[in-house]
């Protein structure tokens, strides 16, 4: 009797085309969105593009004053690093200070270097290639500073520490724990599955109002049919959990071979979080839609209100929101089944162990097994009464 | 005015629906605009991260180390485990890992100059890589003070106070050199996806009362004509929509407090107003297209994401790549950033002016076409 009940609700739910057919586009049509708003961010992007700068020159070619010498050495800096060769770092424009100003204020360089005794740096805003314009200022007039100082007590030192300076060092090494490359944006996607779960709630919901007899005329037959009620929740349950989880896998195969997202080498791992948010996001259809006597479109707004605000937490649109809700009231984070998803996501990205994932996993089975247990207490006590 | 009366019978019946969705994007407001941080921060300016050095040496060009960052940053020196690193920097309570391990003087004090130091930061973190060039100048000044014989108190001394070289740096325009947004910039930013969304699903259920197959067949039959009842539930989601943004205005009021009572506060009214006609239209037209809630609430999430995301109001339009920002022009949500970005340098010019009127201009022609588009498609279905 269960295969026949689970068939037909099968049957059931496929036929309701529009609400199927967007469970199963929605979420890669969402993808598809974050993926060209932040693609290009996702992975490593060693690509530099040289920084269009203006340089003013406010000082006389003097070979015997020791600070026209600096000043000098900076100019022939700026220009070795202008040169077009794969190493490019600026696109210079040696001009007057005027013209300087006025390529400054139209955008069409991002500095204006003063090339003197002490080297000046003009900009129009903040961003990341006026700092690094500073940067490179500031690592100049340091190294100089030191080879100065140096000199000034050993001339004989010079020849070594320019050397020095000029061999290639790469002190600092980055390491990391991860086990993708990924940036901190893939939160983004591990929050996009983490709603697809949740949108479960659809079906669970419908499920739910075709089983109370008050409340369709499917549910009236239902109620008068010789099966126990427990049999008919599970199968309607069990059909739904089916149906929304093979959005999930949907998403999850769009995301990795079409959008080529790394989504590490765990992802049975990942299916098996996945599957347990889909339990979640179900029983949570069911749970709504089984409380109160509210009119079914009341029962709708609940659930789809609480979904969103679920996902909104669990960073679906602000992706550093799970870290704000830690500082402030992380107890949210520990029943948020969205963050809890994103979360066993993010560990098996992290940790190489298990603990932290276990732990998600047991809070969500718990939260599913009292959603289900409350969902079917409710149902089984409905009448047409 | 039939339609008119319907329509608002209809919101009553609705009203616990309408309420609960209210709420919740106050709710989504509220915490979006109290967090919503800029991306275009103060990247030009030096400023402190949070900072945890396992300092394995212990020696005295380690402890040179630890205490030139100190000198920049808040550096914190107790022991962490990995997974408290990983934590940390997950939930950003700490942005930057700097690992010194055993051997690490010797080995800078006999000239080897890879992989001394080690450390672990967030992907794609700008700060992080601030401070990686902050500690690779620092070591290459200590080294060559090393190498020109200076003992290693004084080299570090020495190095200290030679990374303290800093160019003068002036900015062009004294207004430029602000850092951040300024509170009313962060309160509007979201007001795209919040419209689009609260009219969708809000409007959108009592719109989707009017496409019910029986209802309709009965409107369809009836001597109002397509037009005047498109023209009546018009005007009635015009009156919801502005109803649903003056929410929407007292949440930014209790938030930005006096500053919206300023010209630059004005025009971000006018602003939001115009992004207020494009979603009004997008939610006619979808809500003619589509007649289930369910729908509707995906739809909404996409449209309203998808704007955000492509138009450049989550992800800022600098990082974007250039092919999706000339393909986002085709977006009004595009037309509605930039704005705010002109709004926010606003000083007063007549080409800024000129500027930003064609901005608020595209929005109205974007409106105005997907409003002819929802009457259409109207028209169509009635056949």
């Amino acid at each position: 009797m269960y295969f026949h009940l689970f068939k037909y609700k099968l049957i059931q739910l496929f036929h309701t085309k529009e609400i199927i057919v967007w469970m199963f586009l929605f979420p890669i049509a969402l993808g598809t969105f974050f993926y060209m708003g932040f693609g290009n961010l996702l992975k490593d992007n060693d690509d530099f593009e040289p920084i269009p700068v203006a340089v003013v020159e406010t000082t006389e070619d003097n070979q015997k004053d020791p600070e026209q010498i600096s000043a000098q050495i900076l100019k022939n800096v700026i220009k070795e690093l202008s040169k077009e060769t794969e190493d490019q770092f600026f696109i210079s424009t040696w001009t007057k200070e005027n013209k300087a100003k006025k390529l400054l204020e139209k955008g069409s360089v991002d500095g204006v270097i003063y090339v003197s005794k002490k080297p000046k740096l003009l900009v129009k805003e903040n961003g990341l290639n006026q700092s690094i314009l500073n940067s490179f200022l500031s690592q100049y007039l340091s190294q100089a500073y030191a080879v100065e100082d140096i000199v000034r007590k050993d001339p004989q030192k010079l020849q070594d520490v320019v050397s020095g300076l000029g061999d290639q060092a790469e002190y600092n090494q980055e390491i990391s724990q991860n086990q993708t490359d990924n940036s901190c944006l893939i939160q983004y996607f591990y929050a996009l599955i983490a709603m697809v779960c949740l949108y479960g709630s659809i079906p669970g919901q419908m499920a739910s109002i075709l089983i109370q007899p008050h409340l369709s005329a499917v549910g009236a037959r239902k109620n008068v049919a010789p099966i126990h009620k427990m049999l008919v929740i599970l199968a309607d349950f069990t059909a739904c959990v089916l149906v929304n989880y093979l959005s999930v896998l949907l998403v999850f195969l769009y995301l990795i071979k079409i959008l080529d997202i790394d989504m590490g080498s765990r992802v049975p791992q990942a299916l098996l979080a996945s599957l347990v948010g889909s339990v979640i996001g179900v029983s949570m259809g069911m749970f709504t839609g089984a409380i109160g006597n509210w009119s079914e479109k009341t029962k709708e707004g609940v659930s789809m209100a609480v979904s969103m605000l679920c996902c909104f937490l669990g960073g679906l649109m602000i992706n550093t929101m799970p870290n704000i809700i830690e500082k402030h009231a992380p107890i949210i984070n520990r029943i948020n089944p969205a963050t809890l998803l994103s979360d066993s996501f993010y560990s098996l990205d992290v940790y190489r162990g298990y603990e932290r994932f276990g732990e998600n996993l047991a809070v969500m089975l718990i939260i599913a097994g009292v959603l289900c247990l409350a969902s079917y207490g409710m149902l089984r006590r409905k009448t047409a009464k | 005015m039939q339609i008119a009366k319907a329509f608002f019978l209809t919101i009553k019946e609705n009203r616990n629906v309408i309420i609960i969705y209210l709420s919740v994007f106050v709710v989504l407001e509220l915490m979006m605009v109290h967090n919503g941080d800029s991306t275009k921060g103060a990247l030009f300016q030096s400023s402190q991260v949070s900072l945890v050095v396992q300092d394995q040496d212990q020696s005295v060009l380690s402890r040179g180390l630890t205490e030139y960052l100190s000198g920049l940053h808040q550096v914190e020196k107790k022991s962490y485990s990995q997974e408290e690193i990983a934590d940390g920097l997950y939930y950003e309570s700490i942005d930057y890992a700097l690992i010194l391990p055993k051997g690490f003087g010797e080995r800078l004090a006999n000239g080897e100059k890879t992989k001394l130091v080690q450390n672990q930061k967030r992907k794609g973190s700008t700060s992080g890589q601030f401070v990686d060039i902050q500690i690779e100048q620092y070591l290459a000044l200590l080294q060559s003070y090393l190498t020109a014989g200076y003992a290693e108190t004084d080299a570090v001394k020495a190095a200290i106070k030679a990374s303290q070289q800093k160019p003068e740096i002036t900015m062009l325009d004294a207004s430029a050199g602000k850092t951040g947004e300024s509170k009313l910039y962060t309160a509007f930013r979201f007001m795209p996806y919040i419209l689009i969304c609260i009219l969708m699903v809000g409007l959108g259920s009592i719109l989707t009362c009017f496409q019910e197959k029986n209802i309709l067949t009965r409107l369809c039959c009836s001597a109002l004509s397509t037009l005047r009842r498109n023209i009546q539930l018009g005007i009635c989601s015009g009156i919801f929509a502005i109803f649903a943004w003056l929410v929407f205005l007292v949440v930014i009021l209790l938030f930005s407090g006096k500053e919206i009572f300023c010209f630059q506060g004005c025009l971000y009214l006018i602003n939001s107003f115009c992004f207020l006609l494009v979603a009004l239209s997008l939610t006619l037209v979808t809500c003619f297209l589509i007649h289930s809630d369910y729908v509707l609430n995906m739809v909404a999430n996409v449209a309203g994401l998808g704007l955000s995301f492509l138009g450049g109001i989550y992800v800022p339009l600098e990082v974007m790549s250039a092919t999706v920002v000339k393909y986002a022009r085709l977006l009004p949500s595009y037309w509605y950033t930039v704005a705010m970005e002109q709004i926010e340098d606003y000083t007063g010019t007549a080409e800024q002016w000129k500027t930003l009127s064609s901005y608020f201009g595209i929005q109205v022609l974007f409106a105005v076409a997907i409003g002819c588009a929802a009457f259409a498609v109207s028209r169509y279905k009635r056949r």
